[in-house]
């Protein structure tokens, strides 16, 4: 409360002089800024651009030479994992069950966000909230077994809902918790408008907290995605036909543990990241700085 | 109160279908596995009742409670080292104008591979002969700065978090990052109004209303950390002689390969319970905070 | 144990049988399609096991339609070898046996083994054909009941006594798994390097010393090893062990009959932490993965490697660059006054098949024609030419063998005795606290004699329990 009456206080103060002294490309005091992001940024970064520099290389030259740049750009580990991996077919698996997942994920989590943190059951929505967020602490390597009876018994073995529905049940308690911290400093006065217009809750959640709350949205959609992307043991557990596998275990076929076929691994890698990478690229420019600004002007 | 939130009927459609798939696919498998940890079970044979002994058991096990100490390592590590971090780059990529899109999906590329990726690449850098780290140190100091990374019962650990940290930051960096980013930026040209400028902008204007993020990411970092698996599994398996052995790369071995299932989901229960205090005593803290703010 | 499934997920393929085998399968091995002679009758694996009855219109036969589930793990790129000799098997059992499908299900080697078979066996419904360890998995399910004997298939077949060896899979006298290949562990060493350094294989322990300081003293690491995993570090060492307690010493430990604190126990350990002080290990052994040993060996920076003939397949591909051809291997020397037969061989048939006990009679006939087709000499010495594999079942014909592979095959013809590794004998829990030990001897932070009472600790509890 006390911290909604300051924010209020100094938003206020703000608007009356807005736009002060900014000029110039980079402010002087940005340089150190600069600085510091790119150290960071090149020690991020530099084990990926061996991993892709790696992908144009033989396994000997990998060997041989580790941190050499490659003798000379050959797409042939490319053309082996793309074939090999079968990136094709178990990318379409991948999409499918990744997209589904999350969508449901986002879904269901938005509205039990929303209920919990802005509807009026306090005493309810704390203790529910508490039972979810157990999930955040339990090792899903603890319920292998269990699970996997689970599974058997709703005759979901060997489908791919099984995954989607297990992707999205584990997903659902980070997400909840996160939408849920965002929702709850989301400001009354937003939803005050909405009521005066005469929307119920349902209508305060579509029109009203959603939009507001994209940002956090695409920041779980995002990390659900990622996860249900690169997930490997369940998808070994639940699925044993060939046609319906997904993207890591196309990965895995280069890592066997006792040797690992570096060039093509890297070249599925690359492969396999790229998607994501989209995803995350088109959504955080379209989205995340859309709606900063939007939220300012607005 | 507003009776457009206190709807029933949407307050049931909005909860129950979450609850039912979180009850069918989580709370009963974990039921089931707290059940198995009061039997003797090899996985397979007919299972033989023995009450808790298995949980008494634990607290004589060296291993578990080494493995315990690894796993609040791992998390100090985090919470010290991780956190500060985030907020350091969140807050110079907030403050830049040029550039900030590359910075914020330079950052985050890091997080889209998958952890055994991860794991292989750093295997790659942190190798004795030709890994980069020991290359550079070796420019430096000449050879005897070189190190055996992953192989040094003293640095193995620390080798894991390294490669754990550059894996995750970026994900709770874009997290910190978008909600600094959605202060009203009003409020920080009325700060400079007021003369507050730089450090103290951050300190007392950015860090107090990022705050709920801040909580954010400690529960994630206290749960998550307790929980780890796949980047220790992959990278030392617990070795070298189980200095690097965290609670669930114990559990795993213990559960299915030395077939003592039962045993092993009483070492689930046991990181369940350890986590569920840490994370209560974090809500604590955190709430009497919030009194003082 | 572990050992066993080293062999299990690698059974390592050189690079150019990978791509010979690319070749031959167009390049694609997506695993059922190519697997079945009669690829227009069936377009996806999962329709198949729905609609059995699904064969050609064409030919119907009057025969029963049968369906069976093969579970396999050969899924890594290493393994397409391996796959490809079962696809062919199942293709011609189906060809001979209309009516017939067998549907083929590659899954991850450890979660297969770990989580997936044992809660299919927990719940009974296994795969009707699955791959499986001998040993301790495999009694496990046999206690259970879910293994099919397979004593009457093998005697009506008359192949009982052409494997090597049953034992891993023999219990009460009854077998309820066949091998489909072995392996025995010994040294592999870079020929050239031998002769560019005027060495020769050694015959005795000092004279392996002398060997290995010759080596050091010209800038090279005598033995490539990566001790991330305590199975790799156990090779080397349950054979020094074995030539200084004997196989003997070994199964008397579970019966309390020796301790691993007994003089020659501890004298193993001795020699073998003597090997490491000696620093005769690769540097930095304890953070590498498996897979490192090799490559160090190949490299160049290592003169030997103690590993498994699964190893072999590697050693003779592409990746051995110039060193292809160079490779030799002997067994590891003798110990003087050490109790255990000094010219024996660790050898394991541990890796098979087995068969769920829920079959049906037309299934389990079907089976036996699977067995008839796959446990052969002809399979099997295909087996050995391209994928390498030791061979189960005794060859009468070993013509067109890779030169190290034939050595590797004189060396096991010449051993006094084979024996089975010490994970196979004393409990899991034992074999765990083993691989602590190992590594802290490697990282030498304890004595010999202070691991040995250690381990002696978590044998006298497990024999307790």
């Amino acid at each position: 409360m006390d911290r909604m009456l300051q924010t209020n206080a100094s938003a206020r103060t703000g608007t009356t002089g807005g736009g002060s002294g900014l000029n110039g490309r980079i402010r002087r005091g940005q340089l150190p800024m600069h600085l510091l992001l790119w150290a960071y940024v090149i020690v991020t970064l530099f084990p990926l651009v061996w991993l892709l520099l790696s992908s144009f290389k033989t396994n000997r030259e990998i060997t041989v030479n580790t941190w050499a740049p490659p003798s000379r750009i050959n797409f042939s580990n490319y053309k082996a994992a793309w074939e090999s991996a079968h990136i094709g077919s178990y990318a379409v698996n991948s999409l499918y069950v990744t997209l589904a997942a999350c969508l449901l994920t986002l879904l269901l989590s938005s509205a039990t966000a929303f209920a919990l943190s802005r509807m009026r059951y306090k005493g309810l929505s704390k203790n529910i909230f508490a039972f979810i967020l157990i999930g955040l602490i339990v090792p899903p390597s603890a319920v292998f077994i269990p699970l996997y009876q689970l599974v058997t018994d709703l005759h979901l073995m060997n489908t791919l809902r099984s995954l989607i529905l297990v992707y999205c049940t584990y997903a659902l308690p980070i997400t909840i918790f996160i939408l849920h911290a965002f929702m709850q400093s989301i400001p009354r006065e937003l939803e005050e408008a909405g009521i005066m217009d005469g929307l119920g809750a349902a209508g305060l959640f579509a029109r009203i907290i959603l939009p507001v709350t994209v940002p956090a949205l695409v920041t779980v959609f995002i990390l659900a995605f990622i996860g249900n992307w690169n997930e490997y043991i369940f998808s070994q557990l639940f699925v044993t036909t060939e046609s319906l596998r997904t993207l890591p275990t196309g990965m895995a076929t280069f890592n066997d543990g006792y040797r690992t076929n570096f060039s093509s691994l890297s070249a599925a890698v690359i492969i396999s990241i790229l998607p994501v990478l989209a995803v995350y690229m088109f959504l955080q420019r379209q989205i995340i700085d859309g709606m900063t600004a939007g939220s300012v002007k607005g | 109160m507003k009776p457009a939130l206190r709807n029933p009927w949407t307050y049931i459609a909005f909860v129950v279908p979450t609850l039912l798939l979180y009850s069918l696919f989580f709370v009963y498998p974990v039921i089931v596995s707290f059940i198995y940890g009061l039997y003797r079970w090899d996985g397979v044979s007919a299972k033989a009742f023995i009450g808790i002994d298995n949980f008494t058991r634990l607290l004589d096990d060296a291993t578990f409670l080494k493995s315990l100490g690894n796993n609040i390592y791992f998390m100090a590590f985090s919470l010290i080292v991780n956190i500060p971090l985030v907020f350091l780059i969140s807050i110079a990529i907030s403050k830049v104008r040029r550039m900030r899109g590359f910075y914020k999906s330079a950052v985050f590329i890091p997080v889209v591979i998958s952890t055994a990726t991860v794991a292989i690449l750093f295997g790659v850098l942190y190798d004795y002969d030709s890994g980069l780290f020991n290359q550079a140190l070796r420019a430096v100091g000449g050879e005897s700065w070189a190190r055996e990374w992953l192989s040094n019962p003293h640095l193995a650990m620390l080798s894991i978090l390294i490669a754990n940290a550059w894996q995750n930051i970026g994900f709770f960096i874009v997290l910190c990052l978008a909600a600094i980013l959605n202060i009203p930026k009003e409020i920080g040209e009325a700060a400079k109004i007021d003369g507050v400028d730089g450090w103290n902008e951050t300190r007392f204007v950015t860090l107090p209303l990022v705050r709920p993020i801040l909580f954010v990411m400690l529960l994630l970092t206290v749960s998550g950390t307790l929980k780890v698996l796949d980047i220790v599994q992959i990278m030392t398996n617990g070795g070298p002689f189980q200095s690097t052995e965290v609670m669930s790369t114990y559990m795993l071995k213990v559960g299915f390969r030395s077939m003592e299932l039962g045993y092993g989901s009483a070492i689930g229960v046991a990181m369940f319970i350890i986590t569920m205090a840490m994370t209560g005593i974090l809500h604590r803290i955190s709430r009497t905070e919030e009194v003082h703010f | 144990m572990n050992k066993s499934l080293a062999v299990a997920v690698t059974t390592l393929m050189s690079a150019s049988l990978v791509l010979s085998a690319c070749g031959s399968s167009n390049g694609n091995s997506n695993n059922t399609d190519n697997a079945n002679g009669n690829a227009s009758t069936n377009t996806t694996n999962d329709t198949a096991a729905n609609a059995p009855s699904n064969t050609e219109p064409a030919n119907e036969p009057v025969a029963k339609d049968v369906t069976l589930s093969l579970r396999h793990t050969q899924i890594k790129e290493t393994s397409k070898v391996r796959l490809k000799i079962l696809q062919d098997v199942v293709a011609k059992t189906e060809q001979e046996n209309p009516g017939l499908k067998i549907n083929l299900e590659g899954i991850d080697e450890v979660v297969n083994r770990d989580q997936k078979l044992k809660a299919e066996m927990a719940a009974g419904n296994p795969p009707d054909m699955f791959e499986v360890f001998g040993g301790a998995d495999l009694s496990l399910y046999v206690k259970a009941g879910r293994m099919l004997d397979l004593t009457p298939i093998i005697e009506e077949l008359g192949i009982q006594d052409k494997f090597a060896s049953l034992d891993e899979f023999t219990i009460d006298g009854n077998v309820y798994g066949l091998p489909f290949g072995g392996y025995s562990e010994g040294v592999f060493y870079n020929k050239k390097m031998f002769a560019d350094m005027g060495l020769a294989p050694p015959k005795t322990f000092d004279e392996l010393l002398t060997l290995a300081d010759a080596i050091k003293a010209k800038g090279k690491t005598p033995f490539a090893l990566a001790a991330k995993d305590a199975w790799v570090n156990g090779m080397l060492w349950n054979t020094v062990m074995e030539r200084h307690v004997g196989i003997k010493g070994f199964e008397g430990l579970v019966t309390g009959e020796t301790k691993w604190t007994d003089p020659d126990f501890v004298a193993g350990f001795a020699d073998y932490a003597k090997l490491v002080d000696n620093d005769y290990f690769t540097k930095g052994a304890l953070g590498l993965a498996y897979a490192e040993q090799g490559a160090k060996f190949l490299k160049g920076d290592a003169a030997m490697v103690f590993t498994g003939t699964w190893d072999a397949n590697r050693f003779t591909g592409d990746e051995a660059g110039d060193l292809r051809g160079s490779v030799g291997y002997f067994s590891f020397p003798s110990i003087a006054g050490g109790k255990g037969d000094q010219t024996s061989i660790n050898a394991s048939y541990s890796n098979g098949f087995g068969f769920s006990s829920n079959l049906t009679d037309d299934q389990k006939a079907m089976v036996k024609a699977f067995i008839k087709n796959f446990f052969n000499e002809a399979i099997q010495k295909r087996t050995l030419l391209e994928d390498k594999v030791l061979p189960s079942m005794k060859l009468s014909d070993l013509s067109g063998v890779d030169p190290l592979i034939s050595e590797v095959l004189q060396v096991m013809a010449n051993a006094s005795s084979s024996w089975k590794a010490f994970d196979a004998i004393v409990q899991p829990s034992v074999g765990a606290d083993v691989g602590v030990g190992l590594q802290e001897l490697i990282g030498k932070v304890k004595k010999p004699d202070a691991v040995a009472k250690q381990i002696q600790a978590s044998q006298d509890k497990a024999n307790k329990q």
